[in-house]
């Protein structure tokens, strides 16, 4: 068999996502896929470069040697138990502020967002200690559940976050000039969240009562100080220890990883059990998380390899192209497919098969490639939050108490989605949002 | 059938809790690379490579356990809502169709890599010589590894389907 560019493309993304909707993982639909596609297409010859791809892009890879030891800090940080002290000094904090614990959920997921980049980790950590105390204090199911979610997300944009260094290993952009594009957009976002929960609590007051009086009164100023010196300084000076190194140029992305895991394995020291076996289970689940992300990528690198040798990365880029509207057009048309891929797909799989096919069509229009990544990694905030398949409703779920149904999650999405597509249109009519502070930082 | 299930079960599950300390290793070599440089000024000759190596072993051969776990993601929205008896159906077939080519795939060209290395004596062109034909081959075990735990899945799928029809 020898098919058409245009049958290949077909066929690829058909059995893609028949197998995907089958409930097959991901990686082997990729993999499996790549084979079939290259004996109906351009053969099988053109599979011993698929081992090269595999090893040259994926294994022999210094950037991704950041995924695993980010992911290892995260846990690190989780065991330590900060954060659910973190989240009770800000809350008493803001006790006298009409949705303070919406709030404080914000405030803590950027903090540990900017520490983390796991949006799974952040979102169940969060579930577990925000969401019963927002519900006994008689706040809106919807609001509560909503917030905790889109805050958690921000933990893949704001960096450090895998996420980022995956897009800037498969982009001409390097992990520093990502990291430093995507800060301002993701706080952005986060300030965007505050200030809807101010509002919404503001013109609904039994959306988000006060913390009670009295409880407040339990803690003097005097101890509430020395509690947010103890528990909110330790998460920044990791921020600072991490994003310092690396925007200073000191260190390359996957040193200032292990500078990172360095220090927050001293907070687990000093705050976390100390446990030998706490430790041995945090190296066997941050194993397991990296070789979810990485198996996705040996799936997409021979799935795409397949499909470019077949002439289907021709097919799309035409497709693009023949849009109307010309450049905004294809833009528009591209982000919009993230989007709607983000609905079925995780961002992994998203950015694999994505930027390959995209990267060289915005290329060709003169757009600039940071501000495009940016974009697709803002949009991809979405594809944790929309139905059918968005991770936050499943982690989130996984925590809720009962009474909570993946029904009023659906719905507590929706202001949140709007919001990121807001921020979309603000980041799309004031690019330097994006390409300022890298110009800035890196020249 | 249960016994060999079983069996690959254990041995991912031995094989992956010993792999999965490699991660701390990968962080102490980074680390000792970056003091290296910040008090002597000359990085390692072998920290670079050795870290690429270690990360393309650990994950790939971390892969049989992660799917052992279940942790590999996969989209379970219409799967959820059939019987178990489809739901079995689904995986044999899905395994078939996706998982043994390219399994085969890995496993074939996998090994020719992994030859072509080895007879060539290949090693890294750093200041130091390693030889890399040990990290071509991890990706035959790895393949190897999942293959197996592939067979367990599928053993548990039939067993499932035969119970029901029983």
């Amino acid at each position: 068999m020898n098919l058409s560019p245009e049958m290949l493309t077909l066929v690829m993304f058909a059995g893609l996502i028949v197998g995907l909707f089958m409930g097959h993982p991901l990686a082997f639909v990729l993999g499996g896929v790549a084979v079939i596609g290259a004996l109906a297409g351009p053969g099988l010859n053109v599979m011993g470069t698929l081992i090269n791809n595999i090893y040259g892009n994926a294994m022999d890879n210094y950037v991704l040697v950041a995924i695993p030891l980010f992911v290892l800090m995260a846990r690190f940080l989780n065991d330590s138990g900060v954060t659910g002290k973190m989240f009770d000094a800000m809350r008493l904090l803001l006790a006298n502020l009409r949705g303070g614990l919406a709030l404080t959920v914000v405030i803590v997921s950027v903090l540990l967002a900017a520490t983390t980049g796991i949006v799974g980790a952040s979102i169940a950590v969060m579930g577990m200690i925000a969401l019963v105390p927002m519900l006994k204090y008689g706040y809106n199911k919807e609001l509560s559940a909503g917030v905790i979610m889109a805050s958690g997300c921000l933990g893949i944009l704001i960096p450090p976050s895998i996420m980022l260094i995956l897009m800037a290993s498969y982009s001409p952009v390097s992990v520093g000039a990502l990291f430093a594009g995507a800060l301002v957009p993701g706080l952005m976002l986060g300030v965007m969240y505050a200030l809807y929960v101010l509002i919404i609590c503001y013109l609904k007051p039994g959306h988000g009562p006060k913390v009670p009086a009295e409880e407040r009164a339990q803690t003097s100023t005097g101890e509430l100080v020395v509690m947010l010196f103890k528990y909110v300084l330790p998460p920044m000076a990791l921020i600072l220890g991490v994003l310092g190194a690396l925007f200073t140029g000191l260190a390359t992305a996957t040193e200032a990883s292990a500078i990172g895991v360095f220090i927050a394995f001293l907070l687990f020291m000093i705050f976390g059990d100390r446990k030998l076996k706490t430790c041995y289970n945090t190296l066997i689940d941050a194993s397991k998380t990296t070789t979810m992300v990485m198996l996705v990528l040996v799936g997409a690198t021979a799935f795409t390899g397949v499909f470019s040798r077949g002439g289907g990365m021709s097919v799309i880029s035409e497709l693009v192209l023949a849009m109307p509207g010309g450049t905004t057009g294809a833009l528009i048309l591209m982000l919009f497919l993230v989007f709607i891929l983000g609905m079925f797909l995780d961002w992994t799989g998203i950015v694999l098969l994505s930027f390959p096919i995209m990267l060289p069509i915005v290329e060709a229009m003169g757009v600039d490639m940071l501000w495009f990544v940016v974009m697709v990694a803002v949009v991809l905030q979405t594809s944790f939050l929309t139905p059918p398949f968005g991770y936050a409703l499943f982690y989130l779920k996984g925590v809720a108490p009962p009474g909570v149904e993946i029904v009023d999650l659906y719905k507590a999405v929706i202001p949140f989605v709007a919001l990121i597509v807001l921020a979309c249109v603000l980041l799309a009519l004031f690019p330097w949002l994006v390409t300022g502070l890298p110009a800035i930082l890196l020249g | 059938m249960n016994a060999i299930a079983k069996a690959i079960d254990t041995l991912n599950d031995v094989f992956g809790r010993i792999i999965a300390p490699l991660i701390a290793i990968i962080t102490l070599i980074v680390l000792y690379d970056i003091a290296l440089r910040f008090f002597t000024d000359r990085p390692s000759d072998w920290a670079f490579d050795i870290t690429k190596m270690l990360f393309g072993a650990h994950f790939m051969l971390m892969a049989a356990y992660g799917l052992r776990h279940h942790v590999h993601v996969e989209v379970d929205v219409i799967k959820r809502l059939l019987s178990r008896k489809k739901q079995a159906a689904f995986d044999i077939i899905g395994y078939l169709i996706f998982f043994v080519p390219f399994m085969w795939m890995l496993l074939s060209l996998g090994w020719s890599f992994f030859m072509r290395s080895f007879s060539r004596g290949e090693t890294t062109y750093g200041m130091v010589s390693i030889p890399v034909y040990p990290i071509k081959g991890v990706i035959f075990v790895a393949a190897a590894l999942i293959l197996l735990q592939g067979i367990a899945i599928v053993i548990r799928a039939i067993q499932q389907l035969r119970e029901e029809r029983a």
